[in-house]
Parts: C-alpha cells; structure tokens; sequence
C-alpha cells in the first residue's frame, strides 16, 4: 500500500511538472507541429506571461520613458508598426525597417529581418539598445526597474525574490511574446472544417498555393526561411538585408520570409514598408520575369492576370484573425 | 361577436402603426443633415492630394500626400449661448478618401457659431471606446500612454532646385502639458446643408520652412506647438 501511495504521489509530481507544457499546448491547434523554442530553459507559466505583458508596455525601457515596445508593435495591428514605411523610436528618430508583426514567434528560429538573432529570449535587447529604437542601456533598464514601486514585488511573486536580473527581464517579456498565438483566421475555420471557403477564396487560395507557398508554407505562412524577392536597394538605406549581419555576398538583399497571418492589418509591407497596399506586392511579384540569376522560387517569373491577383488576396484576406487582434490578453494590461 | 374580434385586432393594430408613422415622421422632419467638408487651399486654389503643385513666384514646389485627422465634440451656438452638441462626435477625415462628414441636427436652431476639437480629447482618448472612427486599426492610435493621432500630415517639398524633401507630422499627444488637441470656433452666417472647411497652404507650409524639424511622431512641445499652427490655418471658406 506504502509502495502504492509513493507511487502514486510520484506520478503526480511527474505529471504537474508538465503543467506548463499543457499550458502552452492549449494555446495552438492540436495539428501544428511541435515549437521550435526551447521551453525547458523558461518554462511557460502565465504568472510570467503576465509580468512580460507589463514590461512589453512600460515606457521604462526607454531613455525617455516614452518608448515601449508597443510603441511599434501595436497589438491592433497585429503587433506590427502600420502606416510607417519605416518604424520611428526615441526622439522621433527615422529607423531603417519597418517593424513585423509578433505572432507563432515559438516556432520561428530567427528573428529580426536579416535573421541576426537566433535566440528570442535575447531579441529584445537590440530594440532597447539601439540608438534609433530606445536608446538605453540594460544595465540602466534593470536599475530604474529595480527602483520602481511595483517590479520588485512582482518579481518576487514569481522567482521568489525581489532581484531584478536581465536575464529574468528577458524571459518574462519571452513569455508574453510565445502566448502571441494567432490561430483563428477564417482560413483556420477552414482547415478546421467549420466552414468554407467562398468561391473566389477557393480560387485564390489555389494561385496561392501555386505561386506563393514555396516561401510562404502553411500553417504559418512563412517556411521560417531567407529569400530574394527580386526587390531593388533602397538607395537612400541602403540595406543589404542578411549581408548586412554576414558579410556575404551571397546574402545580398536576402530577407526572412514573414507569415502572411494578419497581413490585412499590418501594412505596409517589405522590410521597408514600400508597399502600402497588398495589390502592391503583387503587381511586384508577377512583374519579375523569369531569369536563373533570380531565386530559386522566383527563376520562372510569375504571370498573374488582374482578376487571379485579386482573388489571391481575398484568400489573404481569410488569414486575418480579429479574435487575436482584440484579445483583451494581448492588449495594455488595466 | 367573435366574428368582429379578428378585425378589431387588426384595426388597432392599423392604427397604431398610423400614429407611430405620423409621429416618426413628424420628429425626422426635425432634423437637418449638414455635411462639414474638408480640403486644403493653395494660391486661392483648392488642391489635391499626390499632385504637384508649384508656386509661380519662387521655385517652391510641394505635394501633399496624407492629410487624416480627428474632428470632435462639434457644437452649435447662438449669440454665443450653446444650442446643441452632437452626441458620440468623432469624425476621421482622410482627404485621400473621404473628406467630409455628416451630421444630423435639429432643424429650428438658430445658428451663428459652430466649435469643434481637431483632435481627440483626453477622456475619450482613455474611455476605450475603441469603435467606429476611434476602431485604432485605422492607423491613428499609438498606444495607451500616448492615445490617438490627433493628424496626420506628411508630403513633399523643396524650396530651392534641389530633390523634394519628405516631411511627416504626426500629431497627437492628450496629458497636460503635451495635450496637442486645439479647440475651434467659427463664425457662421447661416446655416446651409454644407459647411466647407480648408487649411490654408500658403501660411503652413511658410510656416514649415521655418522648423528645423521636418517630422514629428510624438507627443510633446513642438507637436503642441505644430497643431497649434495648423489649427489657426484652418478656415471656414463656406
């Protein structure tokens, strides 16, 4: 009976361990693979996710206390930065791209448009720290943090001790960004069998999947990859895409694919925002003509006539998911 | 007797319907749509956005491409004394798309000013009525702590032979000392069913080669005093 009982307590410590696994499990669709981040290293817990949101929005990680993250990843955008070409920061300063959309991050391995962070628990700190973004230091962070009225305190609640440490600072905005899931698109209705595409919808969606899912590959939308559109330089920025992080020609204006989720409320598009509209995009994809020096996806061109682009993008148009936009979980902690 | 029962019903029924008719109709009858137009002028001439203009006497040239902004809590006056106030107000005007409103006012007031705020007020900026208008996936809301973009500005200039330079004022900003909203009074004459607004181009963008800041994107000092500018040059053109 003794053996029985120990047993049995050990199985529930086994079990209540992965708690936190089933947490963040319930947040996406049972038919999506498994997240690439790795949760044994910060375990997802909404105590954290929490404290994360209150972070995402505080202006104290700015120089001037105006910044935060949300200010160019506004939730009602899907966390994108819209209506900019280029994101601005601290002292209205002009950046150099445009800022993406924050959803499904648990599955991407890189980050940024160029790929140079390859860890998302350390991709906040070049935002805090660039000179055009909020131009601060971490060090300086951790200590207005730490001096603050209320973050000790919720620290405490969740490590135990009032120390604020970057690498706890890191984590908990980590969290909030991985409960950043967006799953319930019409389109996800459709996959999900609770309902149907429109005819047009239907039509778009195959021209989609003809021209456009090599890159951009289902369930995501983004094959989590690097590719050259066929975009020409921004003279004026002059920005080599991956090149710029590796030094290597061959690199030249490569960019990370983003996800198409939500690309109906995050204009304007590119990595520097010099598409305003989706009409836009792909009149500059079917107007590259076939070449082998192209890309691999785009070394056939692509032809599109006006009625398939617009069908194309009432398909697109089945990836918006309002539910994510309005989740009052996402939105500026009250 | 039970043969009449039916027919009485449905004469009642009759009726009513009459009298609710007449009665609606006699208070749609006191109403009276006035749409509040708006545009800019340049050279005494109303303009258009993503066109060139130029100006004969220097070698100024500009195109204005975004011209969006906030218009709320419009009021009526007579002799000075508030007649009305328009419920809920808060209009965006986007000049690219459409740049007017409508607004549904009693018909028997006597008017001679009209007032309205160029911009969002600070309870409505933290009310979280986040619908219609105010819907912040238009593009003209920040974040909590900064609220809505009361305008937005942007084009470009030049004002020697050298390339266009791009300017973009985002204006906003709602807590006290930042608080960028301006309140707006006009004189009006009379009543008709338009009232036709324009920003006079000719001051802002004189105005404009005098900053030293070609864009704003924040609130702040210069944003308060940019929407200041901006407010005194718009004008009831009738």
């Amino acid at each position: 009976m003794k053996r029985f009982v120990a047993i049995a307590i050990l199985l529930v410590i086994i079990f209540s361990s992965f708690k936190w696994i089933d947490d963040f499990a319930a947040l996406y669709p049972i038919y999506w693979p498994k997240p690439t981040y790795d949760f044994t290293k910060n375990q997802f817990s909404k105590e954290k996710v929490e404290l994360g949101r209150k972070l995402f929005y505080d202006p104290i990680f700015s120089k001037n206390n105006k910044i935060s993250c949300a200010s160019c990843h506004s939730p009602y955008s899907s966390f994108a930065h819209i209506d900019h070409a280029l994101s601005h920061g601290i002292y209205d300063s002009i950046g150099t791209r445009n800022a993406p959309v924050l959803i499904n991050l648990a599955w991407q391995k890189y980050f940024m448009w160029d790929g140079s962070i390859l860890n998302l628990d350390k991709q906040a700190l070049t935002p805090i720290t660039h000179p055009r973004e909020m131009g601060e230091s971490m060090n300086h962070v951790i200590s207005k943090l730490q001096q603050s009225k209320n973050y000790p305190i919720l620290f405490s609640k969740i490590y135990g001790d009032s120390l604020i440490k970057e690498d706890r600072v890191l984590k908990c905005i980590t969290q909030f960004l991985l409960s950043l899931i967006s799953c319930n698109s019409k389109y996800d209705s459709v996959m999900n069998h609770t309902t149907s595409f429109t005819k047009q919808e239907q039509n778009g969606y195959t021209l989609f999947k003809r021209n456009c899912a090599a890159c951009h590959k289902e369930p995501f939308f983004t094959n989590n990859n690097f590719s050259k559109n066929e975009l020409t330089i921004n003279s004026s920025l002059l920005d080599f895409g991956r090149m710029n992080f590796t030094g290597e020609k061959k690199d030249s204006m490569l960019f990370k694919v983003p996800t198409l989720r939500n690309i109906e409320y995050s204009y304007p598009y590119m990595h520097d925002g010099r598409f305003t509209k989706l009409g836009d995009v792909l009149n500059h994809y079917a107007s590259i003509k076939a070449s082998v020096h192209n890309d691999k996806a785009f070394q056939k061109g692509m032809k599109l006539s006006s009625n398939e682009k617009i069908d194309i993008i009432a398909f697109l148009l089945t990836l918006s998911d309002r539910k994510f936009i309005f989740n009052e979980d996402h939105l500026y902690p009250k | 007797m039970n043969h009449f029962r039916p027919h009485l019903i449905t004469l009642r029924i009759s009726l009513m319907a009459f009298v609710f008719t007449f009665l609606f109709s006699k208070v749609y009858a006191q109403e009276k749509a006035i749409r509040f137009d708006f545009g800019m002028i340049y050279n005494k001439q109303l303009i258009s956005l993503n066109k060139d203009y130029y100006n004969s006497s220097s070698t100024d040239s500009f195109k204005i491409i975004v011209l969006k902004f906030y218009i709320s809590n419009l009021c009526f006056y007579n002799k000075n004394k508030l007649v009305w106030c328009e419920k809920n107000s808060a209009h965006l005007v986007d000049v690219n798309t459409k740049g007017f409103f409508t607004v549904n006012m009693p018909n028997q007031l006597n008017i001679d000013k009209v007032s309205f705020d160029l911009g969002i007020d600070s309870v409505t900026n933290t009310s979280g009525a986040l619908d219609g208008d105010l819907d912040p996936m238009l593009g003209m809301y920040w974040t909590w702590q900064s609220g809505y973009i009361n305008l937005k500005f942007e084009g470009l200039y030049n004002y020697s032979v050298t390339q266009q330079q791009p300017f973009e004022f985002h204006i906003g900003g709602y807590n006290g000392e930042d608080n960028a909203l301006q309140h707006l009074y006009f004189d009006v004459d009379r009543v008709q069913n338009k009232l036709s607004f324009n920003f006079n181009l000719d001051s802002i963008l004189n105005d404009l080669k005098n900053l030293n800041y070609k864009h704003l994107m924040s609130p702040g000092k210069n944003a308060v005093l940019f929407s200041k500018m901006i407010g005194k040059n718009l004008m009831l053109t009738q």
